[in-house]
């Protein structure tokens, strides 16, 4: 006979038409639940590296799943994340020799000429739990409530949520809305410096915090029997510490030269400073089409905030299930970035500070020359590989490779700082090795 | 149409009894409503019997027996009839054709009797041309069967009626119930005070015969291949499930099948089409998510 066998989900989609068809009705799809099937445990592994000697990764992740029938789902995630490695005080690259104190105010470091200020004064380790909790409460509504923590050396976060997901239209339609809550406590290696002060000066208080709140609502749309889309809206506010600590702005005078400061062999640098508020806009609409095993995934994600910063992002996958149990599926992402209304890559005498001897005024209250408050373009694309070892259980292999390239920003014509690569490139390579099964 | 039904109320369920399809049929009910039981036992066990009665085999003048004694001659059939057809059709389809209704004239020359008398090749290869459902012409409402073919709904039959009789008791009232007919069951839950419906599951395995228990709560559950029938030779097992291009049994694939799925007709397709892939049979249900499975090999 010339007939092929169906498999996988074409079979299923095909079963679960023809009993609806035959029964004369729609067939409610309760997942048929039996006894206690234990934790599905999905863990991974990633290792990070960026190039140029900066920052290191290595970030291990167990998520576990249990559910306990009648759509109630418990969720357990741990995820540790160990960075070494050296990142980027905001001080661009001039040509001379540029020293700096370190973080805990007793340390320095040098950048030779040509090279971009790196502190390496960084080694962190964090951990974060998650816990969630999901279950209906009424026909066709669904209660999910969770917690977060996490704890590094220098910052603690606490975060609560709650969402609501009602399903519509025989379950063909979803909407969701959610809320969530955190508070974080950042106490900084030495202290926070008071905003805008010389790095010279060293003036620094203990800790600070900031609380957040996000609300989001979705819509999931069935589009036919091959197809889903999905569109969110999401609000963020957040207030409090936004700056960061260990970021300083370099300062130029009017020749564009670096300025003496009171600490010998140093030049004159800024605290950076962030407002104290940010309001976050963000748009995400997402499509999933299956075409017979194979699925394509492609989502847009536009955010807008009161900083200045716009985002746009488009993200697509494909997954190419080349045998029973093995899939592959290539990975593509544009993401483009507006600058922060304070973005300034350096300080410029007159326009940002005033100088008098070698004391700098601000002349602004808010300024960062950290580059991924800048404007810029970043492109990943990498591959998964995937091995089902059984009914529940899998092994995958990720690899992605990132490149972050600044736009907008010029180096000074003359003076210190001519001819220099302000934010130069940044690429990293990516590998995720994970391991899902059934316990 | 009648038949023997018996009624019982136990602490916190009421549950009806009858015979049907071969099987024991019985209908538990998450509720103390006596009279309202008897009203919803007797409907279960009216729709069962006339399911039975008008795709059996054994009588005349039903809608079966004109179909197979047409005699090639183009026959019209009801809504119900069209639908089971069309049905049939899909597991046709997505079995790779061994999935088939026109396969039940076989049974002229296989006696599941577990006996080592297996039928002369002669005897099987002569049955090969009225089987086939290639042959049969269907248009619906329009069905023409070459003469000498039959079908009958045996594969699906008991399942459908499961997924009949539940959905009939559904409506009429908003209690848990479990419709079982020997073995082949729909449940909706959960009970009142929370808990699930407890099912065994038998593990036709010589050495152990375990029952293992599974607790349901909405979906269905059906059971393919039988301890019971087939027949042995020289060590070698051949179960009922016969292969409909070769007219002998499938081999290599599990002994029976246990499936849980929404429903009692979806969970009978995934235990049949798992006998007929034979050794695929782990790798068939391995990819399906929505359904959890037993095998007996």
């Amino acid at each position: 006979m010339q007939l092929k066998k169906t498999r996988g989900l074409a079979l299923a989609q095909a079963l679960t038409q023809a009993s609806v068809a035959l029964l004369g009705t729609v067939a409610p799809f309760t997942a048929a639940h039996a006894e206690d099937r234990g934790w599905q445990v999905d863990t991974a592994a990633l290792f990070y590296q960026e190039s140029d000697s900066r920052v290191m990764a290595a970030e291990p992740v167990v998520n576990m799943k249990k559910d306990y029938g009648d759509e109630k789902i418990l969720n357990l995630k741990l995820v540790l994340d160990s960075l070494t490695g050296a990142s980027p005080n905001g001080a661009p690259p001039a040509n001379v020799s540029q020293t700096f104190t370190g973080p805990s105010g007793n340390k320095a470091y040098t950048a030779a000429p040509g090279t971009l200020p790196l502190d390496d004064e960084f080694k962190d380790t964090r951990a974060a739990i998650s816990a969630g909790w999901q279950q209906p409460i009424a026909e066709n509504l669904r209660l999910n409530v969770g917690g977060n923590f996490s704890k590094e050396y220098d910052f603690m976060s606490l975060g609560l949520n709650a969402a609501l997901a009602k399903d519509i239209n025989n379950k063909n339609t979803t909407l969701s809305a959610g809320l969530g809550l955190e508070f974080d406590s950042i106490n900084p290696v030495g202290g926070a410096p008071e905003p805008l002060t010389a790095l010279a000066d060293q003036r620094k208080k203990d800790s600070d915090s900031r609380s957040q709140v996000d609300l989001l609502f979705g819509v999931t749309q069935v589009l036919g029997r091959h197809s889903l889309l999905q569109l969110n809206y999401g609000l963020s506010s957040s207030s409090g510490y936004h700056t960061d600590p260990y970021k300083v702005l370099t300062v130029l005078d009017s020749n564009n030269n670096l300025v003496a400061s009171n600490t010998p062999g140093q030049y004159q640098y800024l605290f950076e400073s962030r407002p104290d508020t940010r309001l976050r806009h963000s748009l995400y609409a997402g499509w999933k089409y299956i075409f017979t095993e194979d699925v394509i995934d492609l989502s847009l994600r536009f955010t807008s905030d009161d900083w200045g910063i716009q985002t746009n992002t488009l993200d697509a996958k494909y997954r190419w299930a080349a045998t029973q149990d093995f899939y592959v599926e290539p990975h593509v992402r544009w993401y483009t970035q507006t600058e922060a209304d304070f973005y300034r890559p350096y300080l410029r005498e007159g326009q940002d500070v005033t100088l008098a001897g070698n004391a700098v005024t601000p002349l602004l209250t808010e300024a960062s020359a950290d580059s991924r408050l800048g404007a810029f373009d970043a492109l990943t694309y990498g591959i998964k590989f995937g091995y089902a070892l059984g009914r529940d259980s899998e092994v995958n292999l990720r690899v992605e490779q990132y490149t972050q390239t600044a736009s907008n920003v010029s180096a000074p014509a003359t003076g210190n700082l001519a001819g220099q690569e302000i934010v130069p490139d940044l690429s990293a390579m990516w590998v995720q090795i994970g391991y899902s099964f059934r316990w | 149409m009648t038949g023997d039904l018996s009624l019982q109320r136990q602490a916190q369920q009421c549950s009806g009894r009858f015979t049907a399809m071969a099987s024991s049929c019985e209908i538990l009910l998450d509720h103390e409503d006596f009279a309202e039981a008897a009203r919803q036992a007797e409907a279960a066990a009216c729709e069962a019997w006339r399911i039975e009665q008008k795709f059996s085999r054994y009588r005349e003048g039903n809608m079966l027996h004109a179909i197979n004694n047409a005699g090639g001659k183009p026959v019209t059939v009801d809504e119900e009839t069209a639908r089971l057809l069309d049905f049939s059709v899909v597991l046709h389809g997505v079995s790779g054709g061994r999935f088939d209704i026109t396969s039940g004239v076989l049974r002229r020359a296989w006696k599941f009797d577990g006996s080592d008398s297996l039928p002369d090749k002669e005897t099987v290869s002569a049955l090969l041309p009225l089987v086939g459902w290639q042959h049969v012409r269907w248009e619906n409402p329009v069905l023409t069967l070459p003469a000498g073919m039959e079908i009958d709904f045996g594969g699906i039959g008991k399942e459908y009626a499961v997924d009949r009789v539940f959905m009939l008791l559904a409506g009429m009232t908003d209690a848990a119930l479990l419709v079982n007919f020997g073995g082949d069951l729909r449940a909706r839950g959960p009970r009142r005070d929370g808990s699930a419906w407890q099912v065994g599951i038998e593990r036709p395995d010589a050495e152990k015969n375990a029952i293992e228990t599974v607790s349901l709560v909405n979906g269905g559950l059906a059971t393919s291949g039988d301890a019971r029938r087939f027949l042995l030779r020289d060590g070698i097992r051949y179960g009922h499930i016969l292969d409909p291009e070769t007219g002998w049994p499938v081999q290599g694939g599990p002994r029976s099948a246990t499936i849980l799925a929404p429903d009692c007709v979806q969970a009978g397709m995934y235990a049949t089409l798992a006998l007929l892939a034979g050794a695929d049979a782990d790798i068939l249900l391995r990819e399906q998510a929505g359904i959890r499975a037993w095998l007996v090999w």
